[in-house]
């Protein structure tokens, strides 16, 4: 029962990427967590779909698919151009770094706001809430998606704002890497949604 | 020799314990009875596997509890400050070994005998819904809850469901004795539950799907029908009566109240036709 | 080894403490004050959990009679009559506020954040901000709740379980039932956010030599809690989501029969979603006080617990297959055969892990010296009242005689052993066995004697008197029990039930007293260490500093070090604490001297630069 010193030597014990790691096992179980609720809304999805009779219902207006395919692609650049923007960060190229989130934001904007013109353009053509469930998973699934790219566009504002001040580069890319985490799960789970919701 | 009059020993200590404990064994049903608290009545055919398996587990579990807190007993008044403790970590291999294997038996033997025995009963009687609808003389009869109150319909002499001269009653159904009895339930509102507690069972009356639930009545009398899922202020108010009566007297009974709903049909009352084809997907 | 800890010392930095009174007692960052917030918030909910309970007591024992003084206040509209309106709404209330308002915020919250960093030696919460953060959020559900209760059509009323179609605006209309939905979605992200809190710091911060396997069990049973609600209250969240938007905008998740119209959607899908919440959700109201049950009887009997990796595997066995098991309470719904025999097959598995949590707490203490203390007191009853109530959930499990048993009193009466008793009793354990280290003083041991024999009687009396009626027959949920012909005899069980029920809710008045009196008290000299106990934050002085340890322990053995005849001779007590060695009693490692091992960190100076600010 003597004393037992942990094995790795006090050169790995870098503060700063202590506390990377530290938020990155907070990021993960927020976002394990985040998929369970995702992940009982695929549930009821999946429960409601098999219990329909039929899937749509018929008398519905025909799902798009060009326009929910563009935002999907610029959901997807979005997403690259986050990926640049971490690598120039990494070298140390800050505006490059700043304009690259920028596109980002932009992109993430940008699909915000087509998928509301095609919720418009689907309301009007007679897909709304009395439609039983079929009208009201689209929208909600749909919407609540909308509101998780709101939640990461803020995310991404603060990153923009918050790396470039960090006050070592571990924490820069820590702050840039764990914002980047966010974003990509969001775009993960509306490539989901997507197949849900449009194509299938 | 040592080894053998130990093994001697264990032997006989088990077979004095099994033999002890088989004397409060079937025990459980009879202080339930004594002290008045005793389950309802059951008037049913098959109600007594359920009765028995209740029992019977309810008795190992009053054993298990028993030795339970007579170890504590022990624990509590011979091994306190004035006993030395014993440094023992219990993860021996031994030790680890008695520990699973205990838990192993009891598994075996408590919950062994629920899983087979409920295994049998479900296929044989409680969720054999097949056999029961083919039966020629099953009575077949849709249910209907709504706040809070229960319909029944019986099909009538046209054999077909949601029909003219269906009999239709309101918190009323009566059955003839020794034969199987169907339902097939729904609600139109929220979800209630069929509950026939001389039966041994219930089940849920969702909106949006049929349900089933049968049973053989062995003795003529009235019983309760209860609702046993929470549904609104007057829940506690939904209270139907079954009837069993000998076939005679069902015969006559549901000629008279088809007869009687077949004066009151109203063709343009939507909702009093709450009816459906016999529902034959389960 | 000493500059190992030196580098320790610095990833966790001593802060300045707070100065002004906001920071001390209302915006605190510091988990030792954030665990006394959800104590006290619990309590105060506890107290209005347990006055519902005794309203729905009276109606059950006195029928459609006034209440005497309490009615006047609460049913004033009705004379001081309980109504059945009033009544679904007792019950679903005390449901749910005793679940999330009053056992999660003094179990998990309070306890959680009190122990887990001082018992892995830390000197707080990996997010302290987070951890802030989340005892506002519970305080905000908690405001939502009592507006509930103010609003046009009262407050929730459809059981705690919210099934729709009752639970959709149809069923329970108005905003008292949207408000409490809203509520629990609130508390639920507080629950979140305290569970990624918990696990993040128990990964990550447990001092040197705090391995995996001399975590003691109190804080395994907060990391398996903690696990299970970051995984599963997001499930709740979203059929309740999906709830709210049916009452609020018209979707039709749930909807269906006469209501539903053009197309419908299943209410059934409520209960699935509720119930992979529902069965984890009983056992994260269970694990810490497993935990607590685990320490407590190697702690009070002076002996190591009995085979410690067996409970830790025992805890996360039952964790794991915790989601697995929900269907057993929805036998009576229709699910497909198949389904339901494999979860009744799952629900008996699920018992032999408990069991064997349980063949060792009795092997601890047997061969043991216990010391009957108040903490051990209560573990005992704790373990006691679980054992009973634990074992009834056999015949629940199985599906036939489930055919009888559901919406019985016998469900009532096995949750409320298992679930409300059990806690109970452990909760008020871990409160007593605590209290020294929170506010410098132990409780009075007679009134703590007093409290425990009225509670333990109390609840037994209650929860069996219970079982008997469900046995018989009694549904559950009834304003009236005694309608039927098969409960017209009932009344007389029914009232000597409500006078067990009176009899502990009088008991509490012994705790009420002594906790007070305790807190508010001049003179709080207490040993730091009054139990003799070596787990870590029993080594931090009384009153604990904000940063709970000046210099990181390295931890050297497993918490139950009791009886072991080496350290009896070289330290000439009966216990090791978990900072100790054998070889010298220092009761805390020597402070940082640089010189020493070289050897062992050469990077140690760049390190040390690179810290900075």
């Amino acid at each position: 029962m003597t004393a037992s010193a942990p094995k790795r030597s006090v050169i790995q014990l870098h503060p700063g990427r202590e506390e990377h790691t530290t938020n990155s096992v907070g990021m993960i179980l927020a976002l394990v967590s985040f998929t369970m609720m995702f992940g009982g809304l695929f549930y009821s999805y999946g429960l409601l779909r098999i219990r329909a009779v039929s899937w749509p219902p018929p008398g519905l207006p025909e799902m798009p698919l060009v326009l929910p395919s563009v935002i999907t692609l610029m959901l997807a650049g979005s997403a690259i151009a986050l990926e640049l923007a971490r690598k120039r960060l990494q070298r140390g190229e800050i505006e490059a770094f700043q304009r690259l989130t920028m596109t980002s934001i932009v992109l993430g904007v940008l699909f915000i706001a087509l998928q509301a013109s095609v919720w418009v353009d689907l309301w009007n053509a007679g897909l709304n809430l009395s439609a039983g469930p079929y009208g009201s998973m689209f929208y909600f699934l749909t919407a609540f998606h909308a509101l998780h790219v709101v939640a990461g566009l803020g995310i991404l504002g603060w990153m923009y704002v918050a790396s470039p001040r960090a006050t070592s580069p571990v924490l820069r890319n820590s702050r840039a890497q764990l914002s980047a985490c966010f974003w990509h799960f969001v775009g993960a789970v509306w490539l989901i949604i997507f197949f849900l919701a449009y194509v299938f | 020799m040592d080894l053998l009059k130990r093994l001697q020993q264990c032997w006989t200590r088990l077979g004095v314990a099994l033999f002890l404990l088989c004397i409060p064994l079937e025990g459980f049903a009879e202080v339930a009875k004594g002290s008045g608290f005793d389950m309802p009545r059951d008037v049913s055919l098959d109600g007594h596997r359920i009765t028995w398996l209740i029992n019977i587990t309810m008795s190992f579990l009053v054993i298990l509890f028993v030795i339970m807190v007579i170890w504590m007993a022990v624990a509590v008044f011979k091994h306190d400050e004035s006993h030395p403790a014993e440094y023992d970590h219990g993860d021996a291999g031994k030790q680890v070994v008695f520990a699973l294997s205990l838990s192993a038996v009891i598994f075996l033997i408590v919950d062994g005998n629920l899983y087979v025995n409920a295994m049998i009963d479900l296929d044989e009687v409680f969720w054999n819904f097949e056999d029961v609808d083919n039966n020629p003389e099953t009575v077949k009869i849709e249910v209907n809850a709504h706040q809070w109150a229960w319909d029944a319909r019986y099909a009538g002499p046209d054999g077909e469901w949601n029909t003219q001269d269906d009999a239709v009653t309101l918190n009323d159904i009566h059955v003839p004795v020794d034969k199987p009895v169907l339902i097939q339930l729904t609600s139109s509102d929220v979800i209630h539950a069929f509950n026939l507690p001389n039966m041994r069972i219930k089940a849920d009356a969702i909106p949006g799907t049929v349900g089933q639930i049968w049973f053989q009545a062995v003795e003529t009398g009235e019983f309760d029908i209860a609702c046993a899922e929470h549904c609104g202020a007057f829940h506690y108010k939904m209270k139907g009566k079954l009837t069993v009566l000998s076939q005679e007297a069902y015969d006559a009974w549901l000629g008279e109240v088809s007869h009687q709903s077949a004066l009151a049909y109203n063709p343009d009352d939507a909702d009093a036709h709450w009816g459906w084809p016999w529902s034959k997907e389960k | 080894m000493s500059t190992n800890s030196d580098a320790y010392q610095n990833l966790q930095p001593i802060h300045h403490p707070p100065t002004t009174f906001f920071n001390k007692y209302i915006w605190s960052i510091d988990h030792k004050v954030i665990a006394k917030q959800f104590l006290w918030g619990g309590l105060i909910f506890l107290l209005l959990g347990g006055l519902q309970a005794i309203f729905i007591r009276w109606q059950w024992a006195y029928p459609g009679q006034p209440v005497p003084v309490l009615g006047q206040i609460f049913f004033s509209d009705s004379g001081g009559v309980i109504t059945p309106g009033h009544y679904t709404s007792l019950f679903t209330s005390h449901g749910l506020i005793m679940i999330f308002w009053a056992i999660t915020p003094m179990m998990i919250g309070a306890f959680g954040n009190l122990t887990i960093p001082l018992m892995i030696g830390a000197r707080d919460m990996a997010f302290p901000l987070l951890n802030a953060l989340s005892f506002w959020t519970w305080f905000t559900s908690g405001l939502m709740v009592l507006a509930s209760f103010m609003v046009p059509y009262g407050t929730a009323a459809a059981g705690w379980t919210t099934y729709p179609p009752l639970a959709g605006n149809a069923g329970t209309p108005g905003w008292g039932q949207s408000l409490f939905v809203l509520a629990i979605f609130t508390t639920g992200s507080a629950t979140i956010m305290g569970g990624v809190n918990y696990v993040t710091t128990v990964i990550r911060l447990r001092a040197p030599g705090m391995t995996w396997d001399r975590l003691p069990l109190t804080v395994w049973g907060q990391f398996l809690t903690a696990i299970l609600n970051v995984l599963f209250v997001p499930v709740l969240a979203a059929g309740g989501i999906l709830l709210l938007l049916d009452r609020w905008f018209g979707t039709s998740f749930y909807v269906a029969g006469a209501l539903a119209g053009e197309g419908a959607g299943d209410p059934i899908l409520f209960q699935h979603l509720f119930w992979i919440f529902g069965h984890p959700e009983v056992y994260i109201l269970i694990l810490p006080v497993w935990g607590f049950v685990g320490d407590f009887v190697s702690f009070f009997s002076r002996k190591p617990a009995y085979w410690y990796k067996g409970s830790v595997c025992a805890m996360a066995l039952v964790s794991i297959m915790s989601a697995v098991v929900y269907g057993h309470h929805m036998y009576a719904t229709g699910i497909a055969p198949l389904l339901g025999k494999s979860f009744m097959m799952l629900t008996l598995i699920i018992s032999v892990p408990a069991e064997l949590l349980f063949l060792n707490w009795l092997h601890t203490m047997y061969h043991g010296s216990m010391r009957k203390t108040v903490p051990m007191t209560f573990a005992l009853g704790t373990i006691f009242i679980f054992g009973s109530g634990g074992l009834t959930g056999l015949p629940l499990a199985t599906i036939t005689t489930d055919l009888y048993l559901h919406a019985t009193m016998f469900v009532v009466g096995h949750f409320h052993l298992t679930m409300a008793s059990a806690a109970f009793l452990g909760t008020f354990g871990a409160i007593y066995f605590w209290f020294p280290k929170m506010f410098g003083t132990l409780m009075n041991d007679r009134l703590a004697r007093l409290h425990f024999w009225f509670s333990f009687i109390g609840l037994n009396g209650v929860f069996i008197g219970q079982m008997i009626s469900g046995y018989a027959g009694q549904p559950r949920r009834l304003y009236d029990p005694f309608q039927y012909a098969f409960t017209e005899h009932m009344l007389g069980i029914n009232q000597i039930t409500t006078y067990f029920a009176f009899f502990l809710a009088f008991g509490q008045i012994f705790f009420a007293i002594n906790w007070f009196w305790s807190i508010f008290k001049k003179d709080k000299s207490c040993d730091p260490n009054p139990w003799q106990v070596g787990t870590l934050e029993w080594s931090v002085p009384n009153p604990m500093p904000v940063y709970n340890f000046k210099v990181i322990p390295t931890v050297t053995c497993g918490p139950h070090e009791y009886a072991n005849p080496e350290c009896i001779e070289k330290l000439g007590k009966d216990w090791q604490g978990q900072w100790e060695t054998l070889d010298s009693s220092v009761s805390e490692p020597a402070p940082a001297e640089d010189t020493a091992d070289e050897a062992t960190d050469p990077g140690a100076a760049e390190d040390a630069a690179e810290t900075g600010k």
